[in-house]
């Protein structure tokens, strides 16, 4: 299964893909692992700084929204990217979901990480998780 | 659609009978071209917000409207608070108080093209571009919390800003409502350290000429400081950064929450609205306006920063090259208005998301510079196209809340632009036409190619056939900045 494939059919003005994995933790990991390519080249990036945060969320899609909001946050509060995401701890239930998201990366450097987008934030604009074969499906569109 | 008719030149209604709900219909601001090549989702939103509580008249959507997040880019809504009119980010934009700023000088194109690459080389050397970048102006968070409710005023008490600069700007570029105890941590976290840098995307820095052919209304130009003979004017396009989507998020999350309680249907999430009279709202539009401050700081230190440019490679002040403001207007706002409502005035919360304020002369709300010429309206089209100067028109205040376009609108995403587009190829090409322009990112700048975006002059064609603004000045792009 990919990780993740970007769109051209939306958002025109934006960054938009669709994120996959075989459970939530994996589609998370692959969303914020998207989120983060579109704007700099993660393979580029090295593992200098670490981050832990737990993320909280009502339902599977808010936790997912909530996770990819706290990269984009740490982007500016402290500029870090990262090019490693890891889910532990992931709890799904009614009302009550959590997981804990340990992030490795780096201080953003554009020149030695290519970076070219400067995302801003994630919509709701045709935000969704699906059940697909083999796993599910984020349909994510960001505002760049 | 078969559903939208033109009513009068330039101008598109879809009835409100065309979608459950719409309590006005829907108007949009095209030619018959622009409006054949809208994307669907301009239509399926305009209509949506024609659904809003409290709209009053029509749902309106400029000739560079595409697709958005709940309104689409280029819409304008009116809302009445009496009459549980709501406000909605929306209807704003995440970047709110993205705007345009335009500088005027009295050097020619012969002055500046000896020393271009010079002058493009330094300004980029001195104007944090991209993402991630550090503003330039260093400010802890207890200062930045001052910086988001006087806005230029901060800059003037701080040595980044002239009195003539702040009477210049829309509202002095301080909207006085500001209450920063309505921003969130973390919208503070994320915005303290971005006064002072341009972003990317579509934000930029143009040396634009002004060639006597491009020169429309002599006597209008030349009050504005407009003069042809290949003029050198500065334009410059950026927003919020980061603060403002932060703002902009966590309120359209905290709307989302209450909508039930209000008794408004969730039609898109991005519609998420309040009543503007509730707590909810009154606490967003003061957040807003935190974020409408930042903006007009962010855009008063880089000008600050523009003019040492200048001075450095010129080797003459600020004011022997004669540098002025013309004006600082936004393209993402909501603000309190007073209109005419089948002839009665009326205090409405006009949004303006991706559409430029276009006040006629004369109009109490106006800088006194502008009270026989009407408000200067600065459209910026894309890197190879060049831009616009308008003024607003009595047309505007009758067909569209006093409002007209912002821009080109894109047609393409960028996705697909840069699998058409190499940067650095462009950059070549471009540099052969007579345009430098300096980027970090080959990437960001195929994603700006002039394909992506609609032509310019038909969206200002469009806009003078329904008589919302009028043609001033057009502007050729010589140097360029981008993330």
């Amino acid at each position: 299964m990919k990780k993740y494939q970007f769109r051209s059919d939306i958002a025109i003005s934006d960054s938009a893909f669709y994120a996959y994995g075989k459970d939530y933790a994996e589609l998370i990991e692959n969303s914020c692992l998207a989120l983060t390519e579109a704007m700099v080249d993660t393979k580029k990036l090295e593992t200098q700084n670490s981050k832990l945060e737990t993320i909280k969320g009502k339902t599977p899609e808010e936790l997912l929204f909530n996770a990819m909001e706290e990269v984009i946050y740490l982007k500016d509060a402290e500029q870090l990217v990262f090019g490693e995401f890891r889910c532990k701890n992931l709890v799904i239930r009614p009302s009550d979901c959590s997981v804990t998201l340990m992030m490795e990366g780096e201080k953003i450097d554009r020149k030695k990480h290519n970076a070219h987008a400067d995302v801003k934030a994630v919509t709701y604009l045709d935000y969704k998780i699906e059940k697909i074969r083999g796993g599910y499906r984020a349909s994510v569109v960001l505002d760049v | 659609m078969k559903e939208i008719q033109q009513i009068s030149p330039g101008i598109y209604e879809i009835p409100k009978t065309y979608k459950k709900d719409m309590l006005v219909p829907a108007r949009i601001f095209a030619s018959p071209e622009l409006l054949a090549s809208m994307d669907e989702g301009v239509f399926d939103q305009v209509t949506n917000v024609a659904c809003l509580p409290g709209i009053v008249e029509a749902a309106y959507c400029m000739p560079d409207g595409h697709w958005g997040y709940g309104f689409p880019i280029g819409g304008v809504a009116a809302f009445d608070p009496k009459n549980e009119g709501v406000i909605s980010p929306g209807g704003i934009g995440f970047d709110i108080n993205c705007g345009m700023r335009l500088i005027t000088t009295n050097l020619t194109e012969d002055d500046v093209a000896p020393r271009l690459h010079d002058l493009i080389n330094h300004l980029y050397a001195r104007i944090p571009v991209g993402a991630g970048q550090h503003g330039f102006v260093r400010l802890d968070k207890k200062e930045f919390r001052k910086v988001i409710e006087k806005g230029s005023r901060w800059c003037l008490e701080n040595g980044y800003a002239e009195e003539e600069d702040l009477e210049m700007t829309e509202d002095n570029g301080q909207f006085k409502w500001a209450d920063a105890n309505m921003v969130s941590d973390r919208a503070i976290d994320r915005g303290y350290n971005q006064i002072g840098t341009l972003g990317s995307g579509n934000h930029y820095l143009e040396i634009q000429v002004v060639r006597d052919e491009n020169i429309f209304d002599k006597a209008l130009a030349n009050a504005f400081g407009i003069f042809g003979q290949n003029q050198i004017v500065i334009m410059f396009h950026c927003g919020s950064r980061g603060f403002g989507h932060q703002v902009a998020t966590d309120y359209l999350r905290r709307f989302l929450d209450v909508m039930p309680k209000h008794g408004i249907p969730i039609r898109d999430k991005e519609l998420g609205c309040a009543p503007f009279n509730s707590q909810e709202g009154q606490d967003y539009f003061s957040a807003m306006a935190c974020a409408a401050n930042m903006a007009f700081a962010n855009r008063q230190v880089i000008y600050h920063r523009i003019r040492e440019c200048f001075s450095d490679i010129f080797g003459k002040t600020p004011k022997d090259l004669g540098m002025k403001q013309l004006y600082d207007i936004s393209h993402n706002t909501a603000k309190i208005e007073k209109h005419k409502v089948k002839g009665k005035e009326m205090e409405l919360i006009v949004h303006r998301k991706g559409s430029t304020r276009a006040f006629p002369p004369f109009h109490p709300k106006l800088e006194e510079a502008f009270q026989e010429t009407g408000q200067p309206v600065i459209i910026g089209g894309s890197m190879e196209t060049g831009s616009y100067l308008l003024v607003g028109t009595d047309e505007a205040m009758k067909k569209s809340w006093g409002s007209t376009a912002h821009g080109s609108g894109r047609s393409m995403s960028r996705h697909q632009a840069k699998k058409l587009v190499r940067g650095d190829k462009l950059q070549r090409e471009m540099e052969e036409r007579g345009i430098y322009v300096k980027t970090f990112s080959y990437s960001g700048l195929a994603e700006e190619a002039g394909m992506a975006y609609k032509d310019i002059h038909k969206v200002v064609e469009a806009v003078e056939l329904s008589g919302i603004s009028k043609k001033v000045a057009a502007f050729v792009p010589i140097g360029n900045i981008k993330g």
